[in-house]
This record gives structure tokens, sequence and C-alpha cells, in this order.
């Protein structure tokens, strides 16, 4: 009776398998909402047939793979979407966050301080020996100073907190690739044991996209189910195990961090500058390039505001006679040397002629016994043999050298750095306001407060030439633009990523009026195998009977 | 395609969101008026906004200078205006005290009017306004035009001995009464007795007092000064001769007769415009004193040259101050037509600078604010497209095959 017990056998088999399809449907409906997850298809194929007369007789069914329904292409696309995704999000939360600190719409930033301070030096004009109108005035220029100090510490700020976040996404990072390495050895034994690892391999998934939206990352596929992770420049991150990121603070970059790569045998890899995406790559533009030009611009013009209007003030009288008072406190001209100097000269820079300040920034440089003074903008260099001591004068700055100085030495040399944020009144007594332009004129005379009035509408030369409103509003035009920008693009981005998750849904979603059509049709499936075995069993007790009597 | 329910749900929410985003946007802009609340809204369009909000500062401030130098200019022209009634007032007097018809009598009563005319025209020219003299030039805060004859001498060493028959003496013309004064013998060592003493010795003088004349005299920081206690004309205190002069300091001292003006010459200006200053001032000297003026005559001197020749019954006198005083009239109408001619101009730019403010404005609001009409109908229509879209979201959410497996 080898073809009854066969039927039982088919049945048994039939059972097992049907079975088995069901737990994998199971397993989709329950996790139909599990991010990253891709659904799993139990592989249904006829068992080896035997041979019998008159031909080849089928022996049942079983389940030969549980696959998992998944379009490599479409995630890789989808995971270096993610990179982009990362970069243009932080760029369009931090440029928001920058536009807000100039409130020029509601009527109170800048633009209107600078308006009420001009305003103010107009009512002084008109009348010279008032002391309300001089007191106003010093009123009205603590409200501008403090403007220009509050958005300097404002962007400041960001800038920290831009490198505290690069901090924590590097914490993040590691942990990412450490869970990477893990599953990837749990997955290599998995499969050497024949196994598919689906889930785990959903798990790395969702754990590489993750990765890819905090810092552009390449896979590189390998035995075994395992997957190389190589970041900026192809330098490995993850390969049999991973390897650790690490901030190291620059000396010269404010203390800010540099990204190290660090692969435990003592050799590290500064890896800053090969990093092209994902948040790390927008938080580090940011940091370092886009934020600082933003600080750099107010800079420059608080310098020429302070540069004009001491320069004007300090050629007028005040009420009790005295000559020569700086309005605001003076520039500070800064001279900061590398940290890789090896030499010991000290340098100190100052104002020699406020008149031909251009507020580009300058460096000195050592080389050949030569000093060098270069203006970085325009390329306008001083060169001649160092001596020690020696002092230069190069477009309005005075530069003084004093001690041994090595080759290969570099100042980075500034008169407007800092200048935001230390602007501040050098007057307090509104009878030292320089409104006359003779000792003779005081009281009645006015012809400095006119022209200092007057400079409101002047083409000042450290701002290339525009007036301090213009420069003003082309500064707020560029910090919105840019804004703008930034959230075309995220928006663009997130449509892009929308229709790769669509597209990968596609393959890989699980659909519940789906897995509930397959509920039922292994189900009905299960009950007719059921129902065989009952009859095999019934077609046995037939055969039995005929012997009884 | 195959639609997962994960896709389903991921695309409602990204649409109510993108909406809600969009309603977001609208509320904000209907509830400020606003069209650009942040430079991201339109980075063109908001530099040209700070630019016409800078334009219209400036221009609101070039109207309160207008304003401020036409409260002062305006006061000035009614100053004027008073100056030439008094100036008519002592042309009618010359001309008719230069009839032979009337006696010495008559025209000594006449010399006190013309005086008092002269005092008036002291207190003309030390008009101010809130605390600034109208016609000082710089020197806002001195008084410009003495109203008493004074001299003031040089620097004095202290103490002063004076001695009977050898430093004794003072000849001093007072208000043109002339006397010599004996000063008592004595140490005067502290400046108040020596000024005390002279101030005494004067206003004991027979001569003066008959006269009816005296002065004060007064000792600064280090000289003294000897002022007339009269005004009008020929008010005037100036030691002439005498032994006591050297030790003093009263023999090359600086004589400053009553009119005698203080101020500078400087012209104060106010901007108007950019780069475009208008003078707001008269300086005194020239105005009053003819300084700079071709054919410019002392107005004061003038009135006090009619009022000596007036008490002085000289009628020669009388036809020259009346030539003087005409001169001096023509002067200040001279002067006023050019503060009428800088008024004018003023107004003229007030209402430019007006209009101008009115389209500038116009401008700025046609960038910056919203149309509120579009943007309350844009409104609805988004929020009606918002619940279209929860609308269909909740019917499709709700279906599925399980619904109908029993």
């Amino acid at each position: 009776m080898p073809s009854i017990f066969g039927i039982f056998n088919i049945g048994k088999l039939a059972l097992f398998a049907n079975q088995r399809a069901l737990s994998v449907v199971s397993q989709n409906i329950a996790n139909i909402n599990t991010p990253g997850y891709s659904r799993q298809d139990a592989v249904l194929q006829s068992t080896e047939p035997v041979n019998s007369s008159p031909g080849q007789i089928g022996t049942g069914v079983q389940v030969t793979e549980i696959r998992r329904m998944f379009d490599q292409f479409i995630q890789d696309q989808l995971t270096s979407e993610q990179s982009n995704l990362g970069r243009f999000d932080v760029e369009q939360g931090t440029l928001s966050r920058v536009e807000s600190v100039f409130n020029d719409s509601q009527g109170t930033g800048l633009s209107q301080s600078l308006s009420d301070f001009f305003a103010a030096i107009h009512d002084v004009a008109n009348n010279p020996q008032g002391i309300a109108e001089r007191s106003a005035l010093l009123e009205k220029t603590k409200t501008l100073a403090s403007q220009f100090t509050t958005a300097n510490g404002q962007l400041q700020q960001i800038r920290k907190d831009l490198n505290g976040e690069i901090q924590g996404v590097i914490g993040e990072i590691n942990t990412e690739a450490t869970q990477i390495a893990d599953l990837n050895s749990q997955i290599r034994q998995a499969e050497i044991a024949g196994q598919n690892a689906n889930d785990l391999r959903d798990q790395r998934d969702n754990l590489l996209n993750s990765l890819a939206e905090k810092i552009d990352i390449t896979t590189i596929k390998g035995d075994f189910g395992q997957v190389s992770v190589l970041i900026g420049g192809g330098k490995p991150l993850v390969e049999a195990k991973a390897y650790t990121l690490r901030g190291v603070a620059d000396a010269d970059n404010s203390g800010f961090l540099n990204v190290v790569l660090d692969p435990g045998n003592g050799a590290t890899t500064d890896v800053t500058a090969s990093i092209t995406g994902g948040r790390l790559k927008g938080l580090i533009n940011l940091r370092d390039n886009v934020v600082p030009g933003y600080i750099n611009q107010l800079d420059q013009m608080a310098a020429a505001v302070v540069n004009e209007v001491n320069q004007q003030h300090q050629i007028g009288y005040g009420l009790d006679g005295s000559t020569g008072n700086n309005f605001f406190s003076p520039l500070a001209p800064a001279a900061t040397g590398l940290s890789s100097n090896t030499g010991t000269e000290t340098v100190s820079a100052s104002v020699n002629n406020p008149a031909l300040l251009t507020f580009d920034p300058y460096q000195l440089t050592f080389a050949g016994g030569n000093y060098t003074v270069r203006n970085l903008t325009t390329g306008a260099s001083t060169t001649a043999a160092y001596v020690n001591p020696t002092t230069v004068t190069f477009e309005g700055l005075q530069i003084v050298i004093n001690g041994a100085a090595t080759n290969g030495d570099t100042f980075n040399i500034s008169a407007h750095q800092g200048a935001a944020g230390s602007m501040a009144l050098a007057i307090s007594d509104p009878n030292k306001i320089a409104a006359s332009s003779s000792a003779n004129g005081v009281p009645g005379d006015n012809s400095n407060a006119l022209l200092l009035a007057q400079l409101q509408d002047k083409a000042v030369t450290g701002l290339g030439g525009t007036t301090f409103h213009d420069f003003y509003s082309q500064y707020i035009g560029q910090i919105g633009s840019q804004s703008q920008s930034a959230q075309r693009t995220l928006t663009a981005e997130k449509v892009i990523n929308q229709n790769l998750t669509n597209q990968r849904g596609e393959v890989s979603g699980v659909s519940l009026d789906e897995e509930t059509t397959n509920l039922i049709k292994f189900q009905r499936a299960f009950e007719a195998s059921a129902r065989l075995i009952t009859l095999a069993d019934q077609l046995l007790q037939t055969i039995l009977d005929i012997k009884t009597s | 395609m195959r639609v997962s329910d994960q896709m389903l749900f991921q695309s409602v929410v990204a649409s109510m969101q993108r909406q809600t985003d969009a309603l977001f946007q609208l509320q904000a802009q209907v509830s400020s008026g606003k069209r650009i609340n942040q430079p991201s809204d339109d980075p063109i369009g908001q530099p040209l906004v700070l630019n016409y909000g800078n334009t219209l500062a400036a221009t609101d401030q070039y109207l309160r200078n207008i304003e401020s130098g036409n409260s002062y200019m305006t006061s000035a022209d009614s100053t004027l205006q008073n100056v030439s009634d008094q100036l008519q007032r002592a042309h009618e007097l010359a001309i008719q005290m230069a009839n032979a018809t009337y006696s010495s009598a008559d025209r000594a009563d006449a010399a006190k009017e013309v005086k008092e005319i002269f005092n008036q025209l002291i207190a003309l020219g030390n008009t101010s306004v809130d605390g600034r003299y109208l016609f000082a030039g710089d020197q806002t805060k001195t008084i410009p035009f003495l109203d008493q004859g004074r001299y003031i001498g040089t620097a004095v060493a202290l103490p002063v001995t004076i001695t009977a028959g050898v430093n004794d003496r003072m000849t001093l013309s007072l208000d043109g009464v002339t006397s010599t004064v004996t000063l008592p013998a004595g140490n005067y060592a502290t400046g108040a007795t020596l000024s005390g003493m002279i101030q005494n010795a004067i206003n004991t003088d027979p001569t003066f007092q008959t006269a009816g004349v005296s002065a004060s005299v007064t000792f600064d920081t280090n000289h003294l000064v000897v002022t007339s206690n009269a005004t009008g004309g020929n008010s005037s205190a100036v030691p002439t001769g005498g032994t006591a002069l050297a030790n003093l300091g009263l023999a090359a001292g600086t004589n400053q007769p009553s009119g005698t003006y203080l101020g500078d010459s400087n012209e104060v200006s106010l901007l108007i415009g950019p780069n475009t200053p208008v003078v707001t001032n008269l300086p005194g000297d020239r105005l009053f004193k003819g300084v700079g003026v071709t054919g410019g005559v002392d107005i004061f001197s003038s009135v006090s040259g009619l009022q000596v020749a007036l008490q002085n019954n000289d009628v020669a006198g009388i036809q020259t101050a009346l030539t003087n005083i005409s001169a001096a009239q023509d002067q200040v109408t001279n002067e006023r037509a050019l503060l009428g001619a800088r008024l004018n101009r003023m107004d003229a730019t007030k209402n430019m600078l007006s209009d101008f403010k009115t389209s500038i404005t116009q401008f700025k609001s046609d960038i910056e604010n919203v149309d509120l009409t579009k943007a309350i109908s844009d409104l609805s229509l988004q929020q009606t497209t918002l619940q279209a879209t929860q609308a269909t979201a909740a019917r499709i959410l709700q279906t599925s095959l399980l619904n109908f497996l029993k």
C-alpha cells in the first residue's frame, strides 16, 4: 500500500507546509508597522516525485525557502539619499535659526537702530548746546552697540551649539557602527549555517540608513552577508569590527572639533575635510564656513561704523572744549599665530591710518628669511627681509614683529575681527560729544555734527564702497536667500525620499489585504490537507475491512 | 503597483502635514499683515523693504530738521519786523526834530524816546529761543549785545598801593560826562576792596552826581571792569587819563560802549536733505552792525547818534543820524529778504519731502504688506483643502478586507 501511505505522507507534508506558510504570513501581519521591515514569502515547491507506472507520482509539498522580498538597488539609493536628507535638514534648521537673529521685519532690528542713531545725531546738530539731545544720542548709541553685540553673541552661540551637536553625532555614529559590526557577525553565523537571516538583515539596513543620514557612507558586500562600511575618502569604518570616530579639538579653530578616525592601532586620520554628506557635513560646513562668514560680515560693518565715526569725532570739539576723543571704543586689531608655528616671535598689530583700513583678512608669513604681509582678499602684499625687530605699515595697519622667526610660521591678522562683539560707547559725558568743528565755535557750531550725520550717506571704502545701510540690506538679503534655498532643497529632497520609500514599499511593504487573503488561502489549504489525512485513514480502514468477517 | 499599508499611512500623514504647514504660513501672514516675516520669505524683497524703511526714516528726520529750523527762523523774522518798526519810529522822530520849529526842550524830550528805542533794539537783538540767542552766531549761550557800556581793564598785580599826589588821579568819561576823580590813598590787597574803593570814588564825585551818572566797578579774575549804570545810546565808561591808570590796568584796556557785539560771525546750518545744508541764522554783527556788508551801518550807533544829537540840540547831527537810520532800515530789509528766501526754500522742501514720503511708504507697503483679501481667501481655500484631505484620509484608512471577513 505505498500509495495510501503515500497519501498520508502527502497530507502530512501539506499540513507542515501550510502551517509554515501561515507562520510566515503571521510574521508579516505582526510586523506591518515595523519600520524597515521587508515582507517575507514562504516559497512552496513540490517535493521530489517518485518513479512509478504509468508515470512519476508527486510526493507532496515543502517550503524550500523563506524569501525576503527586497530590492537591493532601491535600498542602496535610499541609503545614499539619507545623507542628503540629513545634510539639508541641518542646513535648513540652522539657517532658519540664523535668520531669526536679525528680526528687522518687526521694525526693531539693526537697520532701525542705525537709522535712530543718525536721527539722534541730527537732533544734536539742530540744537548743539542742548544736553537733552546729547544724552539721547548716547542712549541711542548704546542701543545700536548692544544690537551688534547681541547679534554677534547669538551667532557665536550657534557655532558652539553646532560644535556640541557634532560631538553628539560622532557618538551616535560610533554606537551604530558597533551595532552594524555585531549584526555582521550574527548574520555571518546564520548564513554559514545555511539560514536566511532576514530579520537581522532588515535591522542592519535600518542601521545603515540611520548611519548614512549622519555621515556619507559607501557599502561593500562581502561573503556570507557581510557588509563593509567606508566613510569619506574610502576609509573603513566597519570591516571585521567597528572603528571609532573621535572629536579632537583644533587650537586653530577656537577649540572646535575635528573629526578623526581611530582604527585602534594608533594611526589616526583626520577625516574632517573628506566628509561630503550627511548631517556631519552640514554641521561642519555651517560651523566652519557659513556662520563664520556671517560673523565676519557683521564684524566688518561694526568696524566700519566705529572707524568712520571715530575719525570724524576726533577732529571735532565738545561743549567742554575737549577734542581728539573717540566716540566708540577704538578698534583692536589682532594677530593670531597658528599652533604649528615653531618660532618664538611675538607679533602685535595696531591701527596706523584709519582712513586706509580695508577690513580684509591679512596673513603674515615667513619664508626664506623674509616676511610677507598679504591681503588675502585682493592679493596685495609687501615683502622684505626680516630683521629683529621690524615694524611694517601696510594698508592702514601697523605690525610690530619681535623675536626669532622660523620659516613657515604664519600669523592671521585682522583689524575688524571681534568688532561687533566689543562695540561700545567710549563717552559717558554728553558735553564731550564733538558737535563743533572748532574750539571757538562752541557752543553754537554744529558743523562736525552735520558731518557725522552725513556719514549715513557715505560710500565707505572698507565696505566695498556701499553705505552702512546698503551693506546691511545686502547682508540680510544674502542670509534670506541662502535660507530660502536651503528650505527649497530640503523640500525637494524630502519628495525624492518619499518616492524612493514608496518604491521600496511596493516591493517590500506589507499589504494587510494581501496578507489577509493569504491567511484564508493557507487556512483553506490546511483544512483540505487535514481532510486528506482523514480520507487516507478511511481508505485504509476500508482496505482493512475487506478481511474481517 | 503594490501599495503597502505603510505607504498609505505615510502618504496621508505627509499630505496633511504639507497642508497644515501652508495653513500655518498663511495664518502668520494674515495676523502680522506682512508678506515678509523673515528674510527667506522673499530674499529679494526684504533688502528693498529695508532700504525703503531707511529712506523713510531719513526723510522723517529731514522733516524734523525743517521744523526745528522753521521755529528758529520764524522767531528771527518776527523779531526783525519789530526792529523795522522801531527804526521807522526813530526815522519819523528824526525827520520831525530836524525841523527848525522845535525847541531844544522838545528835542531833549524826543531824546528820551530815542533812548528807549535804543534799549528796545538792544533787547530785540538779544532775543533768545529755547535758551539760544538768535543773533549771536556760534556763541549761542552768550548775550550778544551789551546794554550798558563798560571798560575792561588789563591784568592788575595785587596789592595796589595808591599814594596821594603820585597815582591817585583818574579822568573818566562816563555816559558823555567827563570828570577827574581823586582816589583815596591806601593799600588795597584784594580785588573786592580795590573795586569797591574805585566805585565809591566815582559815585561820590560831585560832577558825576550833578549829571546823574554813576558806574559799577568789579574785579573779574585778575582785572577791573568799569560798567556804566545807565542804558541807552551813550552809555559808556572810558578812562581817558590820569596818574592812576597804569597801576589799575586801565590804560590799555578794551572799551565796549552799549551796543557792542560779543558774538561771532559764524553761520549755523541744518541738513534738509542729503548733502543739502541751509543756513538758519543771521549773525548779529552782520545784521545789526553792518560788518561785511557793502555800505553797511551800525544800527545801534545810528540810533545812539540820533539820541546824542537830540540831547545836544545838534540839527546837523540829527540830519546825519537820519541818513544813517535810513541806511539801517535798508540793511534790515535786505537781511529779512535773505531770511524770507531761506524760509521759502524750507517750505518747498517740506512739501516735496512729504510727497516723497507718501510715495516711498506706498512702494514699501506694496512689497512688504500682504493683500489681506487675497490672503484670507487663500486661507479659506487652504482650510477647505485640509478638511478634504482629512475626510478622504479617514475614509481610506478605514477600508480593510478584515471588515468583510467574519
